[in-house]
C-alpha cells in the first residue's frame, strides 16, 4: 500500500493514465501475438492478466484497505473473519452467540491464513483478485478444455470468450452512475465471499453434465450444497436454474433423466441445508422487509439489463439461442442458470415493490455475469459466422474478435479515480489512533474476549483487532438483543458492576471501547468518569493521554485474566 | 419576470420528468430508427435518427432550470452578466463592473443588437439539440462519398458523444452546453471542410485546405485548462472505443480529403491538448471524433452488406436490400446502449446538476423589481453572492463582483466607495466615478462592515429606502444622487 502523501491526486491519475496506456499497448501486442500463439490458454492468460492489472489499480495506491471504512459491506465482511482467524468459532458471527449464515467464508478465510489475525489483513486484499482468477481458471478446466478446434461445442475458444465477456463485460462504462455501481468494484473486488460461489459454478455444472450416475448426483449434491454454505442467494438462483434444466431437457427427451438428477441433487441438499435454511428463512429472510422499490426504479433496471447493455445484451442473446439449439447437456445447463437468474430478477422485482425485499443488488451483479456468460459464446458464434463472411482465416478469429472487442472491455476504459467511490474514500490512511488501537486489541487482549463497542466501532474491533462484540446495531440483531442492550446499558451509563458481571458471565465481555461515537450514543455515560469507576481498568493507550480517541477499559479484571494477560505488552500493563 | 427556463418558454411544466419513462421512449425511438432503415428512403431514415437525437438532447436542454452553468460557473456568469447589462443599459461598450470596459462576446453583439437577455441566454442550451443534427445534415448534403453518406449520418447522430469522452468533459454533446461557441462554430466548419473537400476532389489542394480549416479552428484556444499528457493520449487512443480501430481499417482502402483532415488534424490537436498550447479540448475531440467516424464508414458499409447478404436469407427479411438489413442491425445492435440513450447529465456534470435548481422565485422577483423601479445608468453596490444575480437578471452593472471579477485594478478605490456608501456618507466623487446610486442588502450581507441587520441602513443619512421585497431584499437609493425611481 502506498501512503497517501508519497502520490498527490493528481499524480496518481497521471500515473494511472500512464498505467492504462502501457496496458493497452501490451494487450494489442498480446493479441496480435494470439494471432501466432493460436492457443486458448494464451487468451485466458491475457484475461487473468488484465484482472491482475484491474485488482492493482484498484488496490496499490490505497492508503488502506479497500473499502474499510468506506460503506458497511468490507468491514463487516472482515469482521466475519478475523475473529475466526483469531480463535472465535467459525459458526458465529462477530456479534457473540450469533450463528453465521455466511460460515464458509469465515472458515476459508481463517484457514488460508493459518488462524492468524495478522496475516488475514495481509491476505484479504489479495482475496478479490484470487476469486475472480478462480472462477476464470474454474470455468476452463470444467469440464476440461474439450480441444482447441473451434467448432467444436464448450471448446477452450468458446469457454475463454465466455470467461472474457463474463468478467470484462459484465460492467459497462456508465454503470457506476446508476443504481447498483458497476459489477466489478463493487461485487468482484468487495465481495469476494459471495463470488466464491461463482468458482463453484462450472465444476457443479460440469459434474451433472457427465453420464448419469449416482456418485455424480451425489457429487453434484455435495457441490451445490457447498455454494449453500459460501453464499445461500447463489444457491437459490442455481436451484431455479435446475427446474429450468428439467423443463428444456424434455425437448431433447431427456426430461426423465434430467427431473431424476435434479430431484436427487435437490433432495439431498435439502436434508443437508434444511435446518440453515430455516434458520436463514425465520431470522435472515430475503422477505424480511426492506425500502420498496418504485416502478421507475424498476423499469430503469429493467432497461440497464437488457437493451441498456447494448450488444453485450444482443450478443447474449444470441448466446442464448445458441445454446438452445445444442443437445449437451452442459450448454442446457449455463442455459438455464441463465434463465433461473433472469426469473429471479423478475420475482425479486415483484416482491421488491410490493413489500421491499433486501437483497436485490445481489441477483443484479448474478444476472450481469451470466448475460456476460452467454455473450461471450454469442461472440464467439458471430466471430466464427462473420469470420466466413468476410473470408478471415479460422486461426485468426480469436485475435480478431478480441481485437475489435478490446477498445470497449473493461481494462480500456476503468479508471477507479472517477468510477470508484470506495477506491476515492479508501485512499487516506486509517487513523493512526484506530490502528495503534486495533493493534492492542489483536496482541493484548485475550482471543475469546468480547468488547462492548458501539456502531462502526464495533465492526473495527472485529474486522481490525479480530474479536467478538455484544452487538453493533447494523448486523441483524443477536439472540437476546432486548437484554444485551438493557446490559450494555446498565455498564456504561449507570457503571452497574452486577451487569458487568453478568456480561462477561453470559457473553464473555472483558473489555470496552470507548469513543466519541460511544459518547455520542450514550451522552450521559461520560457523567462518571471511566477510569474512576470501580471494577474498570484502563489497559491502552498507557498512560494518561488527554482527549485520547480510542480508549480500551478491562471491565471486573479478576485475578485469572490478569495473569492471563501476563505476557501482553507493557501498554496493558501500564494500564 | 426573466424566463430563463426554456421548457417555460413551450409551456412545459417545471420538474424533474420520468427519466426511466424517458429511457424507454429513447429506446423505442431507437428500435424504429433500425427498423425504417430497412426499408424507408434515405431522408426518412435520418429524419427517424434526428428524432432519437432531438429527444434525447432535447429532453435535457429542455430540463435545464436556468441556462447551463448560470450563476454556478464563473465563465458563463461573466458572458451572461455582460449580455444582461448590454441589453438592459443599452451601452456596449460597458463592462458589466462599472468603469471597466465590455469584454465582447458573439452573445454580447447580439444583445447589443436589440435581442432580448433571455432570448440570448437561453440560446446555448438550445444549440446542442440544434448542431447535432445539423452536422448530420451537413454531412448527408456535403459529403464527397456519397455511397456511405447515409451510414456516415447515421453514426454520427447516434455516437458523436461515447462514455468515455463523456467522462473526459470533452463529449461532444455531453460537454456542448459548456462551449457554446465553439459549438456554434462548428457547424461552418465541418460544411466548409466537407464542402472543400468535394469541391477539391482529386486536387492536390483538397488536403491541404482541409487540414488547414480543421487546424485554423481547432487551434481557436478555450476555456478549459489542458489535461495532462497520457489523458489527452487515451483520448487520442482508448476512449475512442472501436472506432479508431475501425478508422484505421478504412484508412488501408484511401480516405477522402475532408474524412483525412477531421483524423490526422484532429488527431494532432487532441494530442496538442496535453501540451501547454491552449487548445481547446471540446473542439480537438469533435473535429476527431467527426473525421474516425466518417473512415469508420468504410468497414463497417462493408461489414453491414456482409451480415445483411447474410440475413437477408431469412423469410422476414428476405424482401429487403442487404446493406439496408446490416446498418439496420448495426443500429439496433449499439443505438439502444449508446451514451445518448443513457445520457443523464445530473450524476454526471456537477454543473449541469446545479443548473437543474430554479432560481428562487423571491430572487427573481427581486431582480425584477429592480429592472422595473431602477434607473438602467445606475450602478450597484451588492454582496458577493449577489452582485452576479444583479448583474444578469436585473440588467444593472455592479460595483464590485468578485466571483466573477477577483481584483479590478482599482480594487482598494472601489472598496473604499462600498465602505462609504454603507457608512451612511456621501460618497462624492468615488460615487460619481463608478455611477454608483444603488444597495441591495439582504440579511447577513456586509457584516464586515458592522451591519447586523438590513433595516439598520435605514438609519444612514445618505440612504433612503426604494423598496424591500420577499426574501429579505432591500434595495436602498444612495440619497445624494436620488432621481426619480425610473428614467
Amino acid at each position: 500500500m502506498v501512503p497517501e502523501e508519497t502520490v498527490t491526486e493528481a499524480g496518481l491519475d497521471s500515473l494511472l493514465s500512464w498505467a492504462r496506456l502501457l496496458t493497452g499497448g501490451v494487450s494489442i501486442l498480446w493479441i496480435l501475438a494470439s494471432a501466432r500463439v493460436r492457443r486458448a490458454e494464451w487468451i485466458l492468460a491475457a484475461v487473468v492478466s488484465w484482472c491482475v492489472y484491474l485488482w492493482a489499480i484498484s488496490n496499490l495506491p490505497l492508503g488502506r484497505m479497500y473499502a474499510v471504512g468506506v460503506g458497511h459491506d468490507r468491514l463487516m465482511n472482515l469482521a466475519l473473519c478475523t475473529p475466526v482467524a483469531a480463535g472465535s468459532p467459525f459458526y458465529e458471527t462477530y456479534q457473540v452467540g450469533q450463528l453465521n449464515f455466511e460460515p464458509f467464508w469465515s472458515l476459508f478465510v481463517a484457514a488460508i491464513s493459518g488462524w492468524s489475525a495478522d496475516r488475514v489483513l495481509l491476505l484479504y486484499p489479495v482475496l478479490a483478485l484470487l476469486v475472480v482468477v478462480g472462477f476464470a481458471v474454474s470455468f476452463y478446466v470444467s469440464p476440461r478444455a474439450l480441444s482447441n478446434c473451434e467448432e467444436g461445442h464448450w471448446s477452450g475458444w468458446e469457454k475463454v470468450f465466455a470467461i472474457y465477456f463474463a468478467l470484462m463485460f459484465s460492467t459497462g462504462p456508465a454503470d457506476h452512475l446508476e443504481m447498483y455501481r458497476s459489477v466489478w468494484n463493487v461485487s468482484f473486488l468487495l465481495k469476494p465471499n459471495h463470488n466464491l460461489g461463482l468458482i463453484l459454478l462450472p465444476p457443479l455444472l460440469a459434474t451433472l453434465s457427465g453420464v448419469p450416475s449416482w456418485s455424480r448426483r451425489l457429487g453434484a449434491a455435495l457441490l451445490l450444497h457447498l455454494i449453500g454454505w459460501v453464499f445461500v442467494i447463489f444457491w437459490a438462483y442455481v436451484v431455479l436454474g435446475l427446474l429450468f434444466y428439467v423443463a428444456l431437457s424434455r425437448r431433447h427427451g431427456k426430461g426423465r433423466t434430467a427431473a431424476v438428477d435434479v430431484a436427487t441433487v435437490l433432495g439431498i441438499n435439502l436434508v443437508l441445508l434444511s435446518p440453515y435454511l430455516f434458520i436463514l428463512l425465520t431470522r435472515y429472510s430475503f422477505l424480511l422487509h426492506g425500502p420498496r422499490l418504485d416502478l421507475a426504479s424498476v423499469l430503469d433496471q429493467a432497461m440497464t439489463l437488457g437493451l441498456g447493455q447494448g450488444f453485450v445484451f444482443l450478443l447474449a442473446l444470441l448466446g442464448g439461442k445458441t445454446l438452445y439449439s445444442r443437445a449437451d447437456d452442459l450448454s442446457r445447463l449455463w442455459l438455464s442458470l441463465a434463465l433461473g437468474a433472469v426469473s429471479a430478477w423478475v420475482g425479486y422485482m415483484g416482491l421488491a415493490l410490493t413489500i421491499g425485499a433486501t437483497e436485490t443488488d445481489e441477483i443484479y451483479y448474478f444476472v450481469r455475469v451470466m448475460v456476460g456468460v452467454m455473450a461471450g459464446i454469442g461472440a464467439w458464434n458471430v466471430a466464427h459466422r462473420t469470420g466466413e463472411l468476410l473470408a478471415v482465416p479460422k486461426d485468426l478469429r480469436p485475435a480478431a474478435l478480441l481485437l475489435v472487442s478490446f477498445p470497449l472491455a473493461l481494462p480500456a476504459w476503468w479508471d477507479p479515480v472517477q468510477m470508484d467511490r470506495y477506491f476515492a474514500g479508501s485512499r487516506a490512511p486509517l487513523p493512526d489512533s484506530l490502528v495503534k488501537t486495533m493493534s492492542f486489541i489483536r496482541e493484548g487482549t485475550e482471543p475469546e474476549a468480547a468488547f462492548l463497542a458501539v456502531g462502526e466501532d464495533a465492526r473495527f474491533v472485529a474486522g481490525l483487532g479480530g474479536r467478538r462484540v455484544l452487538y453493533d446495531g447494523y448486523l441483524t440483531p443477536p439472540p437476546n438483543i432486548a437484554e444485551r442492550s438493557r446490559l450494555q446499558w446498565a455498564v456504561l451509563v449507570e457503571g452497574d458492576r452486577a451487569a458487568a458481571r453478568a456480561l462477561r458471565a453470559q457473553y464473555g465481555v472483558r473489555y470496552v471501547l470507548i469513543s466519541d461515537r460511544l459518547m455520542a450514543d450514550y451522552p450521559t455515560a461520560q457523567l462518571r468518569p471511566f477510569a474512576a469507576r470501580p471494577g474498570w481498568r484502563k489497559v491502552f493507550p498507557a498512560g494518561s493521554i488527554p482527549d485520547a480517541e480510542l480508549e480500551v477499559f478491562e471491565l471486573e479484571a479478576t485475578a485469572s485474566s490478569e495473569s492471563a494477560g501476563a505476557g501482553i505488552p507493557a501498554g496493558r500493563k501500564g494500564g | 419576470m426573466m424566463d430563463l427556463r426554456l421548457g417555460e418558454w413551450l409551456g412545459l411544466p417545471a420538474g424533474h420528468a420520468d427519466l426511466a419513462a424517458f429511457r424507454w421512449t429513447l429506446m423505442l425511438l431507437a428500435v424504429t430508427w433500425a427498423a425504417l432503415s430497412l426499408r424507408s428512403r434515405p431522408p426518412v431514415v435520418l429524419l427517424a435518427g434526428m428524432v432519437y437525437t432531438t429527444a434525447a438532447v432535447g429532453f435535457w436542454s429542455l430540463a435545464l432550470a436556468r441556462p447551463y452553468g448560470l450563476l454556478i460557473d464563473p465563465d458563463t456568469t461573466r458572458w451572461a452578466a455582460q449580455v444582461s447589462v448590454t441589453a438592459g443599459t443599452g451601452h456596449p461598450a460597458e463592462g458589466f463592473l462599472s468603469g471597466e470596459p465590455a469584454v465582447a462576446t458573439l452573445w454580447s453583439h447580439l444583445a447589443a443588437l436589440g435581442v432580448p437577455a433571455e432570448i440570448v441566454l437561453l440560446l446555448p442550451s438550445l444549440l446542442p439539440v440544434v448542431i447535432l443534427p445539423a452536422v448530420a445534415i451537413a454531412i448527408w448534403s456535403l459529403w464527397n462519398d456519397r455511397e456511405r453518406v447515409l451510414l456516415g449520418c447515421c453514426l454520427w447522430l447516434a455516437f458523436s458523444t461515447g462514455e468515455l469522452d463523456a467522462h473526459r468533459g470533452v463529449g461532444f454533446v455531453s460537454s456542448a452546453w459548456g462551449h457554446p461557441e465553439a459549438v456554434l462554430t462548428f457547424l461552418p466548419l465541418v460544411a466548409a471542410v466537407l464542402a472543400a473537400g468535394r469541391i477539391l476532389s482529386g486536387s492536390r489542394l483538397g488536403l491541404p485546405v482541409c487540414a488547414a480549416l480543421v487546424g485554423l479552428w481547432g487551434l481557436h484556444p478555450g476555456a478549459t485548462p489542458p489535461m495532462p499528457l497520457p489523458n489527452s493520449l487515451l483520448l487520442l487512443a482508448l476512449d475512442q472505443g472501436p472506432w479508431l480501430v475501425l478508422a484505421l481499417v478504412g484508412a488501408r482502402r484511401g480516405l477522402d480529403a475532408a474524412t483525412a483532415a477531421s483524423v490526422g488534424v484532429g488527431g494532432l490537436l487532441v494530442v496538442a491538448c496535453g501540451l501547454p498550447l491552449g487548445v481547446d479540448p471540446w473542439r480537438a475531440q469533435a473535429t476527431y471524433r467527426l473525421g474516425l467516424i466518417l473512415a469508420a464508414t468504410g468497414p463497417l458499409q462493408h461489414l453491414a452488406t456482409r451480415v445483411g447478404e447474410a440475413l437477408i436469407k431469412y423469410r422476414p427479411l428476405r424482401h429487403f436490400v442487404a446493406e439496408r438489413v446490416g446498418i439496420a442491425a448495426l443500429l439496433l445492435l449499439f443505438v439502444p446502449g449508446s451514451f445518448l440513450t443513457r445520457w443523464d447529465p445530473a450524476r454526471l456534470d456537477p454543473t449541469a446538476r446545479a443548473s437543474l435548481e430554479p432560481l428562487s422565485t423571491n430572487l427573481k422577483a427581486a431582480m425584477e423589481r429592480i429592472r422595473e423601479e431602477t434607473a438602467a445608468s445606475g450602478v450597484f453596490l451588492a454582496s458577493p453572492e449577489y452582485a452576479p444575480h444583479v448583474a444578469v437578471l436585473a440588467g444593472r452593472r455592479v460595483l464590485l463582483a468578485p466571483t466573477l471579477v477577483a481584483s479590478p485594478a482599482d480594487l482598494e478605490r472601489r472598496r473604499r466607495a462600498e465602505r462609504e456608501a454603507l457608512s451612511g456618507a456621501d460618497p462624492g466623487s468615488l460615487g460619481q466615478r463608478y455611477g454608483l446610486r444603488y444597495v441591495l442588502i439582504t440579511p447577513g450581507d456586509f457584516r464586515q462592515y458592522g451591519i447586523e441587520d438590513p433595516a439598520d441602513l435605514t438609519d444612514r443619512a445618505s440612504l433612503r429606502l426604494l423598496f424591500t421585497a420577499r426574501g429579505g431584499f432591500r434595495v436602498y437609493e444612495i440619497a445624494a444622487r436620488a432621481d426619480p425611481p425610473t428614467e
